[in-house]
C-alpha cells in the first residue's frame, strides 16, 4: 500500500469510528423526528379559538355558525356588552360585530391577540361569501345563477421553448420540482460544507499542533500528505452520502403511501431527474464540496493549535453563508436580479446560486457550463497553491493570526522556490 | 555515510546556517551543540529537505537525499508530539507504515522495544494516559523501531531523568553498532562527551568547533588541575601562572592554569611533603569550552 493510501485510510478509519461521526449521521433523523413530534404535540394541544358573533341580523350568525374548522369556532352572543364581559372572563378569545347597511356587509373584529394570518384570511373569505349571497339575494338570483357567479377563473401555465427552426414547442413545466430539488441540494451542500470544513481543518491543525507533522514530513512528501488527508475526509463524506442514500431507499418504501410524498412524486418525471439541469446541479454540488474542502485544509494548516480550528474555518463559513443566503432567498424569489446573475459565476458561491438559477430556468446550460469551468479552474489553482504552501505552512508556528501566518508561509515558499 | 557540504541558508537578511560542512561515516555518532538559535534545528531541516538550502549540498552515500530515502530515516523533532487518543501499538504501527514497514514486521518488535525502554503501560493504552516521560519514550520507539540507517534526534535527552537518559544512550549506541549514522543535538555536554565520536558546535550559524571530542578538548590544553594534598589554595595561587585556585567542599583544590606547563611546578610543590592522594591535570570540560565559545562575544 502506498503512503498516500496509508494516510487516507488512517484518516478515514479514525473519523468513521469517532462518536461525532455517528452523531452527525443521526442528527438529521433526530431532527426530523423532533420536528414531527413537536408538530403532532402542537396540534394536539392547541385549542381552537372561540370567536363571539354579535349582529342585528341573526341570518349571518346562523350561516357563519355552520362553518366547521379546526382553528376556530363561532359562538353567538346577544350584545356587544355581553361579548366584552365574556372576553374579559376569557370565555371567548375575540368577538366580531357584523352590520349590514344597504346590502353592504361591515364586520369588525375585536381581539386582544392576533388570531394568526390564516384565521383572519379564512374569516375574510367567509365574509366575502356572505356578501356574495347577500348581493345575490338583492338581485333575486336563483342558485344556478349564484353558482355561476361564484365560479373562479381557470389559470394554468404552459412552458414553451423554441426549437432551432424557430417553431414554438410546448412542454411540461418542471420548475416547481426543480426548485424543490435545487433548494434541497443547496441546504445539503451548506450542511456538508459546515460539518466537513471543521473536520478537515481539525485533522490538519491537530497534527500541526502536536508537531507530528514534522515526523510525517520526514516520511513522505508534504503534497502526498495533503492530498491523502483530503481524500480520507472526502471518503468519509461519501460514506455519509451512501448511508443517507440507503436510508432514502429504505424510507421510500415506507413513505410512498403518504399523500404529500405522492403528490410530490407525481410531478417528477424521469426526464426531470436525469435532465441536464439535474446533472449540472449535481456537478455544482460535488465541485462545491471539493473546493470548500481544499479551502478548509488550507485554513487548517494556517493555525498553530487545534483549539484555533474554529477561528480557521470562520472565513469559509462566511463565504458559504453569503452563497447560501443569496441562493435561497434572493435567488429563489427574484432569479433575474443582477446580484444573483453576477454571483452565479463567482467560484465558491456559484455552487449555491447557479443551481437555483438553473432550476428557475433563468440561466442557460451554456451559462452554467461557463460558471462550472470557472469553478473547476479556480479549484485546480487553489489546490495546487494550497498543496505548495502546505510544506511551508506546517513549519510556521505563528501566534499572530491567520493572515500573518499566510504572509509568512508565502514568503518561505517564495524563498524556497528561488533556490529550487 | 552522511556528508554535509558548505550548507548556507538565509531567511531574508538573516543567515541561519553559514557554511556548515561535516561527514558522518556509518556506525558513527555526531553531536551538534550550540545555544538556542545557533542553527541546529535549521541544519536538521535542511538535511531532511524540509527547507531548501541557498547553496551547498546534503549527500547520503554520495547521492542527494531524496524521497526514496525517507524509509531509512528516523527523526525525533525537538517539540514532541503523538496522537493523544490512539493506543501505543496503533501509533507505532502507523508511523512504521509510513516508513514502509508492514504490520507483520513491526508488531512482534513492539514488546521488545517497550521492554528495552521500560515503558510503563500496556501497548493498548492510549498515549494520553501515559506520563510525560513515558510518552517521550514511546516517541523514541516510534523514531527507532523501523531500524533507520540515518537517525536525527533533536534534543533527545531533554526531559529525561538520568536513568532514562542512560536507556536512551544504550539505545543509540546499539543502533550505532548496527552501522547506523546518528546525529543529535543536546544541551547536556555530559551526554555528548560520553557517546559522541565527533562534535560540531554552531554559533550564529557558523561552525566554531569541529572534531573528535577528546581532540577538541586537547586543543585547549591541560589547563585544569584537580589536587588533593596539603597545599592550601593560597599557596597554589602564589605560584606564577596560576589563574585561579578554589577549595571544593570535598577537599579537592580546583586550579585553572594560564599555561599547562605550570602543572609540573604544582606537582613538585605538592609532592615535596611525600604522598598525595590526587593530582589530575585535564583539558577543560566540554561544558567549560561550550561556555567559553558561546560567550565569546561578551568577553
Amino acid at each position: 500500500m502506498s503512503k498516500f493510501w496509508i494516510i487516507a485510510k488512517d484518516v478515514y478509519l479514525k473519523n468513521i469510528k469517532s462518536i461525532s461521526f455517528v452523531i452527525m449521521i443521526l442528527a438529521p433523523f433526530l431532527l426530523i423526528g423532533l420536528v414531527y413530534l413537536a408538530g403532532s404535540l402542537a396540534s394536539g394541544f392547541s385549542n381552537d379559538s372561540k370567536i363571539g358573533l354579535v349582529s342585528d341580523n341573526q341570518q349571518f350568525i346562523r350561516q357563519l355558525e355552520q362553518t366547521k374548522n379546526d382553528a376556530f369556532s363561532f359562538k353567538s352572543i346577544t350584545s356587544e356588552k355581553e361579548a366584552q364581559k365574556q372576553l374579559k372572563a376569557e370565555k371567548i378569545d375575540s368577538y366580531m360585530v357584523i352590520h349590514s347597511t344597504d346590502g353592504q356587509l361591515a364586520a369588525k373584529l375585536y381581539a386582544q391577540r392576533s388570531l394568526g394570518q390564516t384565521t383572519e384570511m379564512t374569516i375574510t373569505q367567509l365574509l366575502n361569501q356572505l356578501q356574495t349571497s347577500l348581493n345575490a339575494q338583492k338581485l333575486q338570483l336563483n342558485s344556478d345563477q349564484l353558482a355561476s357567479l361564484r365560479q373562479p377563473a381557470k389559470f394554468s401555465k404552459t412552458k414553451i421553448s423554441f426549437d432551432k427552426d424557430g417553431n414554438m414547442q410546448t412542454g411540461q413545466d418542471n420548475t416547481g420540482v426543480q426548485i424543490a430539488l435545487a433548494m434541497g441540494l443547496t441546504i445539503l451542500l451548506f450542511v456538508i460544507i459546515t460539518s466537513y470544513s471543521s473536520i478537515i481543518a481539525q485533522e490538519i491543525a491537530s497534527e500541526k499542533g502536536t508537531r507530528i507533522m514534522e515526523v510525517i514530513l520526514s516520511s513522505t512528501k508534504a503534497q502526498t500528505h495533503f492530498y491523502a488527508k483530503l481524500t480520507g475526509v472526502l471518503f468519509v463524506a461519501l460514506t455519509q452520502m451512501v448511508i443517507y442514500g440507503a436510508a432514502l431507499v429504505i424510507g421510500y418504501s415506507q413513505l410512498k403511501n403518504i399523500e404529500m410524498i405522492q403528490q410530490l412524486l407525481e410531478g417528477v418525471s424521469l426526464s426531470t431527474l436525469f435532465g441536464s439541469t439535474m446533472i449540472l446541479t449535481l456537478l455544482f454540488f460535488v465541485l462545491g464540496v471539493l473546493v470548500y474542502s481544499v479551502l478548509a485544509a488550507l485554513c487548517g494548516s494556517l493555525v498553530s493549535k487545534p483549539e484555533d480550528t474554529a477561528k480557521a474555518v470562520q472565513p469559509i463559513m462566511y463565504v458559504g453563508l453569503i452563497g447560501y443566503i443569496i441562493g435561497i432567498s434572493i435567488g429563489a424569489n427574484d432569479p433575474q436580479n443582477i446580484v444573483v446573475k453576477v454571483t452565479s459565476f463567482i467560484p465558491l458561491i456559484s455552487s449555491y446560486i447557479m443551481p437555483v438559477r438553473l432550476a428557475t430556468e433563468t440561466a442557460s446550460v451554456m451559462e452554467a457550463v461557463i460558471s462550472l469551468v470557472i469553478s473547476v479552474i479556480f479549484g485546480i489553482l487553489l489546490t495546487i497553491f494550497s498543496a505548495k504552501l502546505y510544506k511551508s505552512n506546517v513549519l510556521v508556528y505563528s501566534e499572530g493570526g491567520m493572515l500573518k501566518s499566510l504572509k509568512q508561509s508565502i514568503s518561505i515558499m517564495k524563498n524556497e522556490q528561488k533556490h529550487k | 555515510m552522511l556528508e554535509v557540504k558548505h550548507l548556507v541558508k538565509t531567511f531574508g537578511d538573516f543567515t541561519a546556517v553559514d557554511d556548515i560542512s561535516f561527514k558522518i561515516p556509518d556506525g558513527k555518532i555526531l553531536g551538534l551543540i550550540g545555544q538556542n538559535g545557533a542553527g541546529k534545528t535549521t541544519t536538521f531541516r535542511l538535511i531532511l529537505d524540509f527547507l531548501t538550502q541557498d547553496s551547498g549540498s546534503v549527500l547520503w552515500n554520495g547521492q542527494p537525499l531524496t524521497e526514496k530515502d525517507y524509509n531509512i530515516i528516523g527523526y525525533l523533532p525537538e517539540e514532541r508530539g503523538l496522537y493523544p487518543k490512539i493506543s501505543i501499538q496503533d501509533q507505532l504501527l502507523y508511523f512504521a507504515a509510513l516508513r514502509g514497514k508492514s504490520k507483520q514486521e513491526i508488531e512482534p518488535k513492539i514488546d521488545e522495544w517497550m521492554e528495552k525502554f521500560k515503558v510503563k503501560g500496556k501497548k493498548t493504552d492510549k498515549v494520553k494516559s501515559l506520563s510525560k516521560g513515558n510518552q517521550q519514550k514511546v516517541q523514541l520507539i516510534a523514531t527507532l523501531i523501523h531500524e533507520p540507517k540515518l537517525i536525527i534526534l533533536d534534543e533527545p535527552f531533554s526531559g529525561l531523568d538520568p536513568v532514562n537518559a542512560e536507556l536512551l544512550k544504550d539505545g543509540i549506541i546499539a543502533l550505532k553498532d548496527q552501522g547506523s549514522v546518528v546525529i543529535f543535538s543536546s544541551h547536556n555536554m555530559d551526554n555528548v562527551e560520553k557517546i559522541c565520536d565527533h562534535l560540531v558546535m554552531l554559533k550564529d550559524g557558523k561552525m566554531v568547533l569541529d572534531g573528535p571530542v577528546h581532540q577538541i578538548r586537547e586543543q585547549f590544553g591541560r589547563t585544569k588541575v584537580f589536587l588533593e594534598s596539603s597545599l592550601t589554595p593560597e599557596a597554589v595561587l602564589a605560584i606564577p601562572g596560576v589563574k585561579q585556585a578554589k577549595l571544593r567542599s570535598d577537599g579537592v583544590v580546583e586550579i585553572t592554569l594560564a599555561d599547562p606547563a605550570v602543572g609540573k611546578e604544582i606537582f613538585a610543590q605538592a609532592t615535596s611533603f611525600g604522598y598525595i592522594p590526587m593530582f589530575n591535570q585535564q583539558p577543560p570540560t566540554l561544558e567549560e569550552i561550550f561556555k567559553l565559545k558561546a560567550g565569546g562575544d561578551h568577553e
